[in-house]
């Protein structure tokens, strides 16, 4: 069940992706704000969606990348920008009429911590806060669940932080990056990620864009066996 | 694609960025003329950025530039690189790339070309010298290639950009990435003089990594010259 990240836009990246895979996507995961170094996902949703749809993969994931010496910051920090990352989720829920919420009610959203980055207790805890306690379109569901792309084997604090956080601020997955010998889509590789320890990684970054030189702008992510990161993803329900 | 930048702080292409999209990622040229106009911006010609969508003509082009009172884009000189002030902006990380924009400022009196691939060579502490390889498409700015590359005219005070980015984390049996640049050698397109500027990236927290790919080729990279809106930001 793979799929890919891009911080390009769909509408302008799955056929070039298509070309050089050869197989279509189960999910696209894409940048929301704040993402100063990425093409917004909210900038525009219906094209996005419909590039989604396209693809054949109509499953959005939702990931925010904020300028990474933002994560060592302040709780302050932290919830500005989950607020950012929350709103502009909503104006695509609210922009794309056939985008609909997870059928299971839990959304994951993915905070981009890179390998360089600290991460601090602050501002994981009031990130994952406000993620968690979101009441989502006024759903009273709250369906926004806080999850980690990192990579646990930095030497800068990632795990360790997240080891400490409590209820709501325990995020529900990790997503790592750990680069393999550049391969496909259809065949990604047998399942053997990195791992914090106390929370599981469910999603796996195994080819990218960069190490590999691919021509089209993706990198390449596989969930893991029995997860299926489809469910944890806006859908699109019919071609916007 | 041949694009002519008028005046350009930071500012307004940002304010125009989503509208010059339409320009430069090939959503229609009525739509596209009209944005650039907003922008006070001159597409001078525009080959598609991915498909095969709006596509000026060439005609239009030289119409254009004579409106303006510029010389067509082709008796225009080449930016030389005493005229150039190259600086590093935009930097930061995401995907597993960290990078920044290299920023090459008209600093001259004149209008001057600019087209290609920039030269960019990374300088470890040590002195260690590496090429960075002409890159595809980058995750960080969100970057494509598209053939042909953009010839952009930039007028005294404008600026053309290229990505440089290097994968972040260390790959397959690495344990650690290289000791990182610290310098990058610039060249602009078709010069052979070169400025030398640091390799800091303040939104990254750290240099320009130096990190290998899998199979131990350095993953460092740079782009074609490209406009601001080309890139996110």
């Amino acid at each position: 069940m793979a799929g890919y990240d891009t911080a390009g836009q769909i509408q302008h990246t799955y056929a070039p992706a298509r070309r050089e895979f050869g197989v279509a996507p189960v999910f696209w995961l894409r940048y929301f704000t704040p993402s100063p170094a990425a093409d917004l996902f909210n900038d525009d949703p219906v094209a996005e969606s419909r590039g989604a749809w396209r693809s054949g993969g109509p499953h959005v994931g939702c990931i925010s990348a904020p300028t990474q010496s933002r994560l060592g910051g302040s709780a302050a920090e932290g919830q500005a920008d989950a607020q950012a990352f929350a709103a502009a989720m909503l104006a695509a829920y609210y922009a794309v009429g056939p985008l609909d919420l997870p059928a299971g009610g839990r959304l994951y959203c993915w905070l981009d911590q890179e390998y360089s980055t600290s991460l601090s207790r602050d501002y994981w805890d009031a990130w994952a806060n406000y993620i968690a306690d979101y009441n989502f379109a006024g759903l009273g569901t709250y369906p926004l669940y806080p999850c980690l792309y990192c990579t646990p084997s930095s030497p800068y604090p990632n795990c360790s932080t997240i080891t400490r956080a409590h209820g709501v601020d325990v995020p529900s997955a990790i997503w790592t990056p750990v680069p393999q010998v550049c391969g496909s889509l259809a065949h990604p590789p047998h399942w053997h990620p990195e791992e914090c320890g106390t929370v599981p990684t469910k999603l796996w970054q195994y080819g990218e864009q960069g190490a590999c030189g691919y021509s089209s702008n993706v990198d390449l992510d596989v969930g893991a066996p029995g997860f299926v990161m489809a469910y944890h993803c806006f859908r699109v329900r019919s071609n916007p | 694609m041949r694009i002519q930048v008028a005046r350009d702080p930071e500012a307004r292409w940002a304010r125009c960025h989503r509208l010059t999209n339409a320009v430069t990622r090939g959503r229609g040229a009525t739509r596209g003329v009209l944005a650039a106009a907003a922008c006070g911006l001159v597409v001078t010609a525009c080959a598609s950025q991915s498909s095969a969508e709006a596509v000026p003509s060439a005609e239009r082009t030289g119409g254009t530039a004579k409106a303006l009172g510029l010389p067509a884009a082709a008796s225009i000189d080449a930016c030389t690189t005493s005229q150039l002030k190259v600086s590093i902006s935009s930097t930061g990380a995401i995907a597993g790339q960290a990078g920044g924009y290299l920023r090459f400022a008209n600093a001259g009196r004149t209008p001057c070309r600019m087209t290609g691939w920039p030269v960019v060579t990374g300088l470890t502490a040590a002195g260690t010298a590496t090429p960075l390889r002409h890159a595809q498409s980058t995750m960080f700015g969100a970057w494509h290639y598209t053939a042909p590359p953009p010839v952009l005219t930039l007028r005294p005070g404008d600026s053309a950009y290229a990505v440089v980015a290097a994968d972040d984390q260390p790959a397959g049996n690495n344990a650690h990435c290289p000791a990182p640049f610290v310098r990058l050698r610039v060249s602009p397109p078709g010069n052979s003089g070169n400025v030398i500027i640091a390799a800091w990236l303040p939104g990254a927290r750290s240099y320009l990594p130096a990190c290998m790919s899998v199979n131990g080729s350095p993953t460092a990279e740079t782009s074609t010259i490209t406009t601001l809106a080309h890139l996110a930001h």
